[in-house]
């Protein structure tokens, strides 16, 4: 008769799993930060942002929207590395390991953390950059010129939409089966977002992925007298592309419940590149109620 | 050690022939004359097995030296051509269409070996799906099969038109004992017409299918004869004790769990009658 | 003498290529398109996006994951790559008449000549590479020449050249054209 053997631990102990996911991550993050890609599309960036000098000649406040393109470089490349990371997990490497697939997921997740990291120095950058140039023109009809500086809730954009980012890349990577097809995917996305004008509709814009402010919200028609309209507004008059007069809305709100909505989404997106299970449900639900209470929230702030 | 010189019908002629990748030398000057039969290529992981072998499929173009597969130089554009008509190769990890049918891969593989016409290739198809051991599983998709089985998808892909020539990366891998037999009698009917290179990690196979045997070691070959001969070279080399010799190249323990040693026999060892592996050991070891 | 073997092989070809970039590229094109039309938004930029996005999928469509098993087939790589390209740049070519159709009226650039012009250049870069990555780096050269497009000054000569590819896409795609037929053995 043998004796019986001491039954074994159904699950690890909480500390053993962090100390796992740590290491893993780790491992991926070396990995991450070696892709010269990643440096490339920073650099890139930062370039476009320098590049934005106001010009007397440019329409108003165009020089305040164009700076806040040129972050699409970063989030394609951070979405490209992590996209790459979570291809890993498509080859199957120590399936009997016990280190099981949600593990590894998190763990790549916990790697990627590092690429907001950079998108939080970029937002510094990128304000310290406005008040370097004594602040972007916002220049508006009647009488109203300004020189403005992104909002709190503006300069926040870039780290939510890193997140998204590190999102997408992940789902990418970890859905389709060859990187060749995530290129021309990633490619599609981020640079469609960057056309921001065609998402700036009033009714859009909540859903939109980079909003780009000022949002700009009817205020009356053509032959409407611009001195009728409340004395705080910041206006536009109708011009190239407006045949309207136009309320011109720049909000710190707005740009914080944005964020909100973006933040809901990457983990609704994000639900996909982990498997199925407790965790992507529980991603799938939390993700969408933030999403909606961002949303719901924008068109609360929305005049 | 013997060595095949039937000029007449070689049928795979290398002079100096060499690859490097990066500056990692993969081949180094190998030279071999190959004519008919199934012949086995051995080598442990890194010694240029596949290298060489891809060379040998028209694969890959050498840094230097000469190679002539049946009768023409694969440098030449329309030679090349000729030769992929009759040449037959299995990668070392063949990827295959997972949405396609084991029939649907074959008769696509068939298409671009040039079969037009469609009822001569589907008979072609079916029978190498047959010979492979798959002849009942044509309608299954790719990605409903085992390894083993792919492996065969592959293998039977290799061998359409009847090819002169095949070549064979680790064909045996994933298949199980049965399978193995029914693949050496498969080469063994195949190199009645012609040659079949065959790398692989398992001596017993090369006793078994080759009549020839080639080991590679560093990019160089280190013996090319019968695998009798491999066999010979560790003649008087391999000798069984109690304790492990420490004075021994290798050693390692047997079922009986006495130890095995190959190397230079102390006075008054026994020595023992050498396997094709010992022979292997012997050879890579350098000991020779 | 492998005209046949290739218009045989161009069904089977065809089930192996991946569709679903092609069909979601396109699928987000045309939403984009609708919204442009609908807001009544000038939409060049999203056709150049369209061009180069449509080209890096095309390019993208030439990994074959049973390259290895095929290397020596008589049917060489180079005629195997056409086949694929023919195959998917028809259908983008398509792709491209529908978002032609669907953008706001004010469309400036209808030619398909951007398109391509970078699918060529992606083609020969592919060509060129080395082969382990070959078809990734075909695939990224579009994105990378846009992104370079939209980034580098007009009034610099770098500049000015990067815009190439929308401006005088003929000879873009005439020296990706040689490019490619000298690196036919490749």
């Amino acid at each position: 008769m043998s004796a019986a053997a001491p039954a074994l631990p159904v699950s690890r102990p909480r500390g053993l799993t962090r100390g796992v996911v740590r290491a893993v991550a780790l491992a991926e993050l070396r990995r991450i930060l070696r892709n010269p890609v990643l440096w490339a599309g920073a650099a890139l960036s930062v370039w476009m942002m320098w590049s934005v000098v106001p010009d007397p000649d440019e329409w108003a406040g165009a020089s305040y929207e164009e700076i806040a393109v040129s972050v699409t470089p970063l989030l394609l490349v951070i979405s490209l590395v992590t996209a790459v990371s979570f291809h890993r997990e498509r080859v199957e490497v120590a399936p009997d390991a016990p280190v099981r697939e949600g593990t590894r997921a998190i763990a790549r997740l916990v790697a990627a953390l590092p690429l907001v990291g950079i998108a939080v120095a970029y937002a510094g950058l990128l304000a310290w950059r406005q008040r370097d140039r004594g602040g972007l023109w916002l220049g508006v009809e009647p009488g109203r010129t300004t020189e403005a500086l992104f909002t709190a809730g503006e300069l926040a954009q870039p780290v939510a939409l890193a997140v998204l980012a590190v999102a997408v890349g992940a789902v990418l990577g970890r859905r389709l089966p060859h990187l060749v097809s995530v290129v021309p995917l990633l490619f599609v996305v981020w640079f469609l977002v960057s056309v921001y004008w065609l998402f700036g509709h009033e009714v859009v814009t909540p859903f939109s992925v980079l909003q780009v402010q000022p949002v700009r919200v009817h205020a009356g028609p053509a032959t409407a007298d611009p001195l009728g309209f409340p004395a705080h507004w910041l206006l536009e008059g109708p011009g190239e592309f407006s045949g309207q007069w136009s309320r011109v809305f720049v909000s710190n709100a707005l740009g914080w419940w944005h964020a909100v909505w973006l933040l809901g989404l990457s983990a609704v997106v994000g639900a996909f590149a982990v498997p199925k299970g407790r965790t992507r449900r529980w991603m799938l639900a939390a993700g969408s109620v933030v999403a909606a209470v961002g949303v719901v929230a924008q068109y609360a702030v929305l005049p | 050690m013997t060595i095949v010189h039937d000029r007449a019908g070689t049928l795979v002629r290398t002079a100096g022939l060499r690859k490097s990748f990066r500056g990692v030398r993969a081949v180094r000057d190998v030279d071999l004359d190959l004519s008919g039969g199934v012949v086995g290529l051995l080598g442990p992981n890194g010694a240029g097995k596949t290298t060489l072998l891809r060379m040998l499929a028209t694969v890959l173009a050498p840094d230097a030296g000469e190679v002539r597969l049946l009768g023409r130089d694969p440098r030449v554009p329309a030679e090349r051509l000729e030769i992929r008509r009759r040449l037959g190769y299995l990668p070392q990890a063949p990827s295959l269409y997972g949405g396609f049918t084991v029939l649907e891969m074959v008769e696509y593989v068939a298409v671009l070996k040039e079969q037009t016409d469609a009822a001569a290739r589907r008979r072609d198809a079916v029978r190498v799906l047959e010979s492979v051991g798959l002849g009942d599983m044509q309608r299954r998709r790719i990605r409903t099969l085992s390894g083993g089985m792919r492996q065969r998808v592959a293998l039977a892909a290799a061998l359409l038109g009847r090819p002169e020539l095949l070549v064979l990366d680790e064909p045996a891998t994933g298949l199980d004992p049965e399978q193995r037999i029914e693949l050496r009698s498969l080469l063994s009917e195949t190199a009645q017409r012609g040659t079949v290179v065959l790398s692989t990690h398992n001596t017993s196979e090369v006793a078994a299918l080759c009549q020839r045997v080639v080991v590679m070691r560093d990019g160089r070959i280190h013996f090319d004869g019968t695998p009798q001969g491999l066999r010979t070279t560790a003649e008087g080399r391999v000798w069984e004790a109690e304790e492990r010799d420490p004075r021994a190249a290798r050693s390692w323990m047997t079922a009986e769990g006495t130890y095995r040693h190959v190397g230079t026999p102390p006075a008054g060892a026994t020595t023992v009658r050498p396997t094709l592996e010992d022979g292997y050991l012997f050879v890579t070891g350098g000991w020779r | 003498m492998t005209i046949t073997p290739l218009a045989q092989a161009a069904r089977p070809t065809s089930r192996s290529i991946r569709w679903s970039p092609l069909v979601g590229v396109a699928a987000v094109l045309v939403i984009v398109l609708l919204v442009a039309r609908t807001a009544q938004r000038p939409s060049d930029v999203v056709m150049a996006i369209a061009a180069a996005a449509l080209a890096s999928v095309v390019v993208a469509s030439l990994h074959d994951p049973a390259t290895d098993l095929l290397a020596p087939v008589p049917v060489s790589v180079m005629q195997r790559r056409l086949l694929r390209l023919a195959l998917v740049l028809v259908p983008a070519l398509l792709v491209w008449v529908a978002l032609v159709v669907v953008a706001p009226p004010s469309l400036e650039a209808t030619s398909p000549g951007p398109l391509l012009a970078m699918t060529a250049v992606g083609v020969a870069a592919g060509v060129w590479s080395p082969a382990r990555r070959a078809v990734l780096v075909g695939a990224s050269v579009p994105v990378l020449w846009f992104a370079l497009d939209m980034t580098v000054p007009s009034d610099v000569l770098l500049g000015d050249a990067a815009g190439w590819w929308r401006t005088d896409p003929w000879p873009v795609a005439a020296v990706a054209l040689g490019a490619l037929v000298a690196g036919r053995r490749r």
